[in-house]
């Protein structure tokens, strides 16, 4: 070993390499106080409100708490910046009691004056401590612009948030990372250039953002709520998927995630390793334009999923870790409706299916397939081939078509220019509007099933705060979403972290959202 | 002398005009749209409007490349899409890092390269000669992105003796003056700083250094057996010189003269290596931020970095033509 490694490296290289091993070997050992994260990329922006980014969000986590957060590894809410709440009966008006004897990290006191201060820099475009930002998730994701009229004060302790009208899933946006309290001294210093320091009240204090490389945070001694178990957290940004597996296995950092379908058994069969699974918020679909024939025909809708063999897919292509999606949101949403089985594979029922539809010889058609990976669909092209495949059997003769660019795809996906095409989505929030109201409402933007009725029980389950409704409501859509089949649903999966054995209380939320204050190197 | 430098500035204006120009209609002549590109696939068409209208991208070509220019002229090359910050500022801290892996591969390239074809040329034929050919094939052929996953399996986690990893351990801590570590490294007098800096440069530089190694490699032997081959050569022997006399003052001058020119054009290949080198080792440089910036359609970024590369380009072959003329005097006259 030792002469070929002669051989294929220069003498120079091989003197350093040959005085580095008799050095002592401090990276490869935690020193049991950081908690070392290797992240696919590097963060955008850590301005919470500005922010679309999973990896921005990964940090402004633990930097920031909101006032109502996820516990654990659910989509339950426990108590944050706010001690408890309540709602007026007409689910108009919501108060917050909040946390007394807080602060931000850079002293200024956490009261109403500064959760108003907030929500005004959220509410109002024209706001001049908004360093230039769009706050997307304001209004695209949790639409509290049409929804949040204003925010008072009613003593040092106590917020009153007004409605335009009715939110049920008002208390479960909140708990969006983009809803996170900022201090308003750090912010209106320098609107701007906060989004490269940010200061909050969270778990950890920044310290430092070396671009390309690193985000550094140090524990808050000053946490109201659990403290933090380990004193420093590094997050890494590491892109190359394999690379940062071996950095893994190195040692060098402590928990990743991304990892390429592959290495899972790899690192489940490693006993320095441990793969913790997110359980699933997500679903890969095959969506078709309605409004073109043939698929203005439900019989052909049922054909086309009748004749993918889903199970085969999901067993060969998903690495272990994906589940066959009987609808179109994962089972742990409320709502999801255990009444409906999904298109069971059945090539003869959709052969006779398509007789019926009066295309017997079957048709022509593109299938477009996603130029990038996405957990819902971790290898696209070879999903689409063997789809395209099982069309094929049954007469439906689907050319493969391949877009090189993500946006132009995202683009004509939006002006409907694709006959059928694959996507997903990955939810926010956990709640069942995040999904249907997103696939179906009448502002969705790849949307060709124009069933009213669908679209006004949709409205009213957004509008309503009793859950029991809600949850009755979403049921009976999904059932509807069965037979009418607007989207076929392929897979959920539970996106793998991986980390070393010795890392204890990483909670792997649905959501994304995980506050690392519980997380010990051991 | 002076007059040859300054005719070889003022050809690189033109040059450095043709490069703004052809990156500013490449970047907007691929598709994509980088409001999308930013916002993803829950943004909604207004919102997507709205970011175009703010990045100025439904003005016509001619007058975003107007901007473009009159930015430059007040050295302000823009503000990244992504992150609204200065692309200088951003710059400030990726470029040394780049700098200091590029200067580590070439430094390497340069030793084994040169050392190789050396030892290759005087013992031609040679078991020596052989290896040195095959070691510069395989310098040539084998991916970057391949090398530095195995480099990273075999050093760093079955052999734990470098960290596979960035720039510095998770763990280090300094405050930077000039963004080049070992030159803060030496003006902070950190001992500490610059070994866990030399630890982490070693794997990517390897890995960036095999392609010019090879070339290198090759050329030199080239050079010199053509060199050893002059009649002057024979004369220095004839006069009784020891070999080593020979090959080191008398033909080596001679030999280097190609392979200077070569070693001037790896600094392109080393940049465009870094863009993999980068993105494997987690190495906090440009070449991975222009990468990355190219997918998110950050079109200030990519515009802003590729004129600084074409004018770091540009003046390596400066350096170039004038070691050139220092090296052969004939080349001045002309």
């Amino acid at each position: 070993m030792r002469r070929r490694t002669t051989l294929t490296m220069g003498p120079a290289a091989l003197l350093a390499l040959q005085a580095a091993h008799r050095l002592p070997i401090a990276y490869a050992q935690g020193s049991g106080r950081t908690f070392r994260f290797g992240a696919p990329a590097e963060p955008v922006k850590l301005d919470p409100a500005d922010t679309t980014d999973a990896e921005s969000a990964r940090i402004t986590e633990q930097i920031f708490d909101n006032l109502v957060m996820f516990e654990g590894s659910t989509t339950n809410l426990r108590p944050g910046l706010a001690t408890d709440w309540a709602v007026s009966p007409d689910g108009l008006t919501y108060f917050f009691n909040l946390r007394s004897g807080v602060t931000f990290h850079d002293g200024t006191p956490f009261n109403a004056e500064a959760v108003k201060w907030n929500f005004d820099r959220w509410m109002n475009p024209d706001n001049p401590w908004r360093g230039g930002g769009t706050f997307e998730y304001w209004t695209d994701v949790a639409g509290f612009n049409e929804v949040i009229r204003s925010v008072d004060v009613v003593d040092a302790n106590t917020v009153q948030i007004n409605l335009n009208e009715p939110q049920g899933t008002l208390l479960l946006n909140l708990a969006l990372f983009a809803f996170a309290i900022a201090s308003p001294t750090a912010l209106a210093a320098d609107p701007e250039g906060f989004a490269r320091r940010p200061v909050g009240t969270g778990a950890f204090r920044f310290v430092e953002w070396v671009p390309g490389d690193r985000v550094v945070m140090d524990r808050n001694e000053a946490y109201w709520g659990e403290q933090a178990k380990v004193d420093r957290v590094v997050v890494r940004a590491i892109p190359d998927n394999a690379a940062r597996f071996q950095v893994l296995r190195s040692g060098s950092i402590d928990m990743m995630e991304g990892a390429n379908p592959d290495d899972v058994p790899t690192a489940q069969r490693d006993r320095s390793l441990q793969v913790i699974l997110r359980p699933p918020l997500n679903v890969g679909y095959i969506n078709m334009n309605l409004r073109q024939r043939p698929f203005d025909d439900v019989r052909v809708r049922q054909a086309m999923a009748a004749a993918i063999n889903r199970p085969a897919i999901v067993e060969a292509l998903y690495g272990g870790t994906g589940t066959v999606a009987s609808q179109l949101i994962p089972p742990s949403v409320m709502g999801w409706n255990p009444d409906v089985a999904g298109p069971r594979y059945d090539p003869d029922r959709a052969r006779q299916l398509l007789a019926e539809a009066g295309l017997p010889g079957g048709f022509t058609t593109d299938f477009w397939v996603m130029p990038v990976s996405r957990p819902y669909f971790p290898s696209p092209q070879p999903i689409a081939e063997a789809i395209v495949s099982d069309l094929g059997r049954v007469g439906i003769r689907a050319a493969l078509r391949r877009e090189t660019d993500w946006g132009t795809y995202l683009q004509r996906r939006n002006q409907l220019e694709y006959p059928v095409w694959m996507l997903g989505w990955t939810g926010d929030t956990g709640d069942p509007d995040n999904f249907l109201y997103t696939f179906f409402g009448p502002s969705a933007p790849d949307n060709s099933w124009d069933n009213d009725a669908v679209k006004g029980l949709l409205r009213q389950a957004q509008r309503s705060p009793n859950m029991e409704e809600r949850q009755r409501i979403y049921q009976l859509v999904n059932s509807v979403v069965e037979a009418e089949v607007p989207r076929i649903p392929i897979a959920h999966t539970t996106p793998p972290l991986i980390a070393r054995a010795n890392v204890r209380g990483y909670n792997a939320n649905p959501t994304s959202t995980e506050y690392y204050n519980t997380v010990s190197v051991g | 002398m002076v007059s040859f430098i300054l005719r070889r500035l003022l050809e690189a204006v033109p040059v450095l005009i043709g490069v703004s120009i052809v990156v500013f209609l490449f970047l907007r002549l691929i598709p994509g749209d980088p409001a999308i590109a930013l916002l993803g696939e829950r943004a909604s068409e207004q919102n997507v409007q709205r970011l175009r209208e703010q990045m100025g991208l439904n003005q016509p070509l001619h007058v975003q490349y107007w901007r473009f220019v009159r930015g430059l002229a007040q050295g302000d090359v823009g503000r990244s899409i992504r992150t609204t910050r200065p692309v200088m500022a951003e710059a400030g801290s990726r470029f040394p890092a780049t700098v200091e892996l590029t200067a580590a591969a070439l430094t390497l390239a340069l030793l084994t390269g040169v050392g190789a074809g050396t030892l290759s040329a005087t013992w031609r034929g040679s078991f020596i000669d052989h290896a040195a050919r095959v070691l510069s094939l395989a310098g040539i052929s084998i991916p970057i992105f391949w090398l530095g996953l195995v480099l990273i399996w075999l050093f760093a986690v079955q052999l734990p003796w470098l960290p596979p990893d960035g720039r510095l351990s998770a763990e280090m801590r300094y405050s930077p003056i000039t963004n080049f570590v070992f030159v803060d490294a030496l003006l902070q007098r950190r001992g500490d700083l610059a070994l866990d800096a030399l630890r982490h440069v070693i794997l990517p530089a390897l890995a960036l250094s095999t392609v010019p190694m090879a070339i290198i490699a090759r050329m030199t032997r080239a050079a010199l057996l053509e060199v050893l081959r002059a009649d002057y050569v024979r004369t220095a022997r004839a006069k009784g010189l020891p070999e080593r006399a020979v090959t080191l003052r008398h033909a080596m001058k001679n030999a280097a003269l190609p392979v200077v020119t070569i070693v001037g054009l790896q600094v392109g290949i080393l940049l465009s290596g870094a863009i993999l080198t980068e993105t494997i080792f987690s190495w906090p440089g440009v070449g991975r931020w222009i990468f990355e910036s190219i997918l998110n359609r950050d079109f200030p970024v990519v515009q802003g970095m590729s004129l600084v590369i074409a004018v770091i380009f540009v003046s390596v072959n400066l350096v170039v033509d004038v070691l050139y003329a220092a090296l052969d005097p004939r080349i001045r006259v002309r």
